[in-house]
């Protein structure tokens, strides 16, 4: 069959061989790269007492554990592939002192004041004063000690070797690098497929020791060459960066040059744009032709010596418009510094991953039930109420290893959900078919014709305009699926870059109309019962695409956008459980997506 | 070429800045008890809280405060001002570090703009260039498809029948991309191996058609390379601007360490050490 298939496509001789084909092999994982247990400082302020990185990865692994906060029994209806455990290198350690009324803390101010913070209940206000040091980097030097982080770097190493089982379960070593300049949220998760041995040899990066991103990538240059460990960095929550994460200078504030777009590129092929605190996708002021811009918006900036406002809807805090940025930035200098793939991830501190809106356990171990959500105070001005019950990272890999995931991020054969388990494909070429986004061979002829998402095109063919095979499935235990869109963003001779979202594939019969966006399907979700009817969208959609405003002289990027029809947020389970009327600063329903890792067209020179 | 700066004017301009600065920390004792809030008063303290100094912003948020949350903004600031004022007359700023560090950091922000760099001649310029001009250099890239194969197979046949586009169709599972466009060198290094990347950036190498098979870390791989551009050293006239910017950075470091080396000589200093 699959010969077949290769001699239909033509340009081939009877000589040849029938190669293996990447499709046969690369099946999808689904993993969480950013969660942080009670190691890490906040985490344990914030009540998570309990839950080690050995209960978060047997809660990856399907097995019921106790949550932190309410002591309830907590479970993931479909266990994960990977899971990387990434607690902030930030006083990793301190807090274990608290809670062990270690002597150590006698000998310093500032550990007599945790102290006296624990006896009085107020492990916040510890929290708070951990993290302000951060805003001011001001580190607290006597909390710095090699004495107080190896201790539980070997604890955070040894769980994730214990628990990785190749071909089964991945469990990486990982941490949180968690710069926060004057509020301005610059975050980085590390993780290695290496094992702990090699990962005994340093202590984690921390931004106390640096925290300009340049700091840390020459720290990845340096120790992987030093130590041979391979790594990759993955930042998040652009949204609270203040324009920062995705900006057009370096943090010298000269413009970015090659140099820097090189080093950049080499260690953030990833961003993770979809989490807990929010979607960094896009935001209506960057994007007003999008109706669907708006989702999950999160812009309450993490400063805690003031409690300040944050910049809101500015460039460089979302990932389109970084995309479009890194194009802009590649017609002046001839490199593109944010030419990356998409991922999602929870950072959530409770220790367990749970992205499922009628099953999320909090963002904090305190806000993991219902009555807590409206008025604790998480960070500055951030409550429960004001989380997302996401994300997700899904990844096409060869098989379920540290390796073979870590290869797969490197090449973005990667895409982030906001939660459901929406199977996505995704290839670019020059010579697909209407026909082969029918064949049940779809995946064969995307990798034998085509490159899939995170890939460059490859040269065009004369006058050929790039088409796209997509396949979009939904999550078995979540809604159907209402359209697939393709967004494009691309640089015209000036430099100047736009975008544009095109519905290429549409639910329930209607028709994409060229230029007009179709109006979202009406919602069943009853806000009485939180419930809704799956009686309309699609279980699949599938659909070739081709660009229909190629330009081969302009340097473009297409990413898949999929819409779930909508359904209730966490919060209105919560409404409904207490008996109270939803928030009425919260939407009450959401429309969960997933993203593609984007497919770039470069012109010959 | 430089102006010298007398150490004794700057030091008075200092004084006065910091003075200036300090008197609005602790706006005028004179009544001792007296707190005023006025509308200067508010657009600044928003401008504070804010860390964006924008009068124009400010002015828009005062204006359309709700009530209570305009309360709430003065009540925050008397609160502010008398804590800082006990603060003050119990002595707390005294011998704190921190607040040592922020006046040592708004000496050295006023300092950077109160030094003002040379106009450089030319030949400063382009003697700045000589020591300078690999810092502007830019590396090689390149756009190339590839075959990548685990087995032996007929190699000469591969490239008699298959397309760049379509190379996908013949290659074997590869662990990165099969299609580069425009990509730095160090990136190929880092999927294929330096000495690959040697191979594909050697000036010999034909373009536009199969080349190899060529060994990787992976495996053996047919190559179509469809561009590149050289390792590229900018002229002097391309990057005169930056040039200007970059030497004009290091003069005024240069007057700043002449500064500390000369006000060196105005403290008496001592080191008592054995």
């Amino acid at each position: 069959m699959k010969l077949r298939n290769i001699m239909a496509l033509g340009a081939l001789g009877a000589a040849l061989v029938s190669p293996v084909f990447a499709a046969e092999k690369r099946v999808l994982l689904w993993g969480d790269t950013h969660l942080h247990t009670k190691y890490s400082g906040d985490a344990y302020a914030m009540r998570n007492w309990s839950v080690t990185p050995d209960d978060s990865y047997r809660f990856a692994k399907g097995q019921p554990v106790v949550h932190p906060f309410s002591k309830a029994r907590i479970q993931l209806k479909t266990p994960l592939d990977f899971l990387v455990v990434t607690d902030h290198a930030e006083y990793m350690g301190v807090m274990q002192m608290v809670e062990s009324l270690s002597p150590e803390l006698q000998r310093s101010e500032v550990g007599r004041l945790l102290l006296e913070n624990r006896k009085t209940g107020n492990d916040k206000s510890s929290f708070f004063l951990l993290a302000s040091s951060l805003n001011k980097d001001e580190p607290i030097k006597e909390l710095l000690t090699s004495e107080i982080r190896q201790p539980v770097w070997d604890i955070i190493t040894g769980a994730a070797d214990r628990h990785n089982e190749p071909g089964k379960f991945t469990a990486f070593i990982g941490w949180e690098w968690s710069s926060l300049p004057e509020g301005a949220n610059l975050h980085r998760i590390v993780f290695t497929p290496d094992n702990a041995k090699k990962a005994r040899t340093f202590l984690p990066f921390s931004s106390l020791s640096d925290n300009r991103p340049e700091g840390l990538f020459n720290w990845l240059d340096r120790t992987s060459a030093e130590a041979d460990v391979r790594f990759v960095a993955i930042p998040h929550n652009s949204n609270i960066s203040r324009g920062l994460m995705f900006s057009d200078v370096m943090s010298d504030g000269a413009p970015i040059d090659s140099a820097y777009a090189a080093q950049r590129m080499k260690w953030e092929p990833v961003v993770e744009m979809t989490q807990v605190k929010g979607t960094s996708e896009t935001h209506p002021n960057l994007s007003p032709d999008d109706p669907f811009a708006a989702h999950e918006l999160y812009e309450k900036v993490m400063n805690f010596n003031d409690k300040m406002v944050g910049n809101t809807g500015v460039r460089g805090n979302y990932a389109r418009d970084a995309l479009k940025r890194g194009l802009e930035i590649q017609a002046k200098t001839g490199a593109n510094p944010y030419q990356f793939g998409m991922i999602g991830a929870s950072d959530m501190h409770t220790g367990l991953s749970s992205t499922e809106e009628d099953n999320f356990a909090g963002k904090f171990a305190i806000d993991g039930v219902p009555g807590n959500k409206f008025d604790r105070e998480l960070t500055p001005n951030a409550y429960g109420v004001d989380m997302s019950a996401a994300g997700l990272a899904a990844v096409w890999a060869e098989e379920n290893t540290r390796t073979s995931i870590y290869e797969a991020f490197r090449r973005k054969e990667v895409y982030a959900t906001t939660g459901p388990r929406i199977q996505l494909r995704m290839f670019g070429g020059w010579s697909f078919t209407d026909a082969d986004a029918q064949s049940a061979t779809l995946a064969d002829i995307g990798y034998s014709k085509g490159v899939p998402m995170g890939s460059d095109l490859p040269p065009a063919s004369r006058g050929g305009r790039p088409s796209f095979l997509l396949h979009a499935a939904k999550d078995p235990h979540s809604a159907n699926l209402e359209r697939i869109q393709i967004i494009k963003g691309w640089v015209d001779e000036a430099g100047q870059s736009y975008e544009r979202v095109y519905d290429v594939a549409l639910s329930d019969g209607r028709k994409a109309a060229g230029a007009k966006l179709a109006k979202p399907l009406a919602s069943t979700v009853d806000v009485a019962s939180a419930s809704y009817r799956n009686d309309i969208g699609a279980v699949q959609l599938a659909v070739r695409w081709q660009d229909p405003d190629f330009d081969p002289t302009q340097a473009a990027f297409y990413y898949a956008r999929v819409i779930e029809i909508a359904t209730p947020r966490h919060s209105l389970y919560d409404a409904v459980a207490l008996q109270q009327p939803h928030s009425t600063n919260h939407v009450a329903e959401i429309r969960e997506r997933a993203f593609s890792s984007p497919i770039w067209y470069t012109p010959a020179k | 070429m430089t102006r010298k700066l007398d150490p004794l004017i700057i030091l008075a301009v200092f004084g006065g800045l910091i003075f200036a600065g300090v008197s609005w920390l602790a706006p005028a004792p004179q009544p001792d008890r007296a707190i005023t809030v006025d509308r200067s008063t508010l657009l600044t303290f928003i401008q504070f809280r804010m860390r964006a100094f924008d009068e124009a912003a400010a002015g828009e948020i005062l204006d359309h405060l709700p009530p209570d949350e305009k309360a709430f903004l003065i009540d925050d600031y008397i609160r502010e001002e008398m804590l800082y004022r006990e603060a003050r007359k119990m002595g707390f700023s005294e011998n704190d570090y921190v607040i040592r560090r922020r006046l040592v950091q708004k000496v050295e922000f006023m300092n950077q703009s109160l030094i003002q760099a040379a106009s450089p001649s030319d030949a400063d310029l382009r003697s700045y260039w000589a020591a300078h001009q690999t810092e502007f250099k830019r590396p090689a890239h390149i756009s190339f498809v590839h075959i990548f194969r685990t087995d032996e197979p007929d190699w000469a046949a591969l490239k008699t029948s298959v397309s760049p586009q379509n190379m996908a169709s013949q290659s074997h599972l590869f662990p990165y991309h099969l299609s580069y466009a425009d990509r730095p060198r160090p990136v190929i290094e880092g999927d294929f191996g330096e000495a690959f990347a040697a191979d594909l950036f050697a000036a010999d190498l034909p373009m536009e058609q199969w080349v190899g098979p060529v060994t990787s870390e992976h495996g053996q791989h047919l190559v179509w390379v469809s561009a590149r551009r050289a390792e590229y050293q900018p002229t002097f006239e391309d990057k005169r601007d930056e040039v200007v910017a970059a030497w004009q950075a290091a003069d005024r470091q240069r007057q700043m360490n002449e500064l500390l080396e000369r006000l060196k000589n105005y403290y008496a200093i001592e080191i008592q050490l054995p």
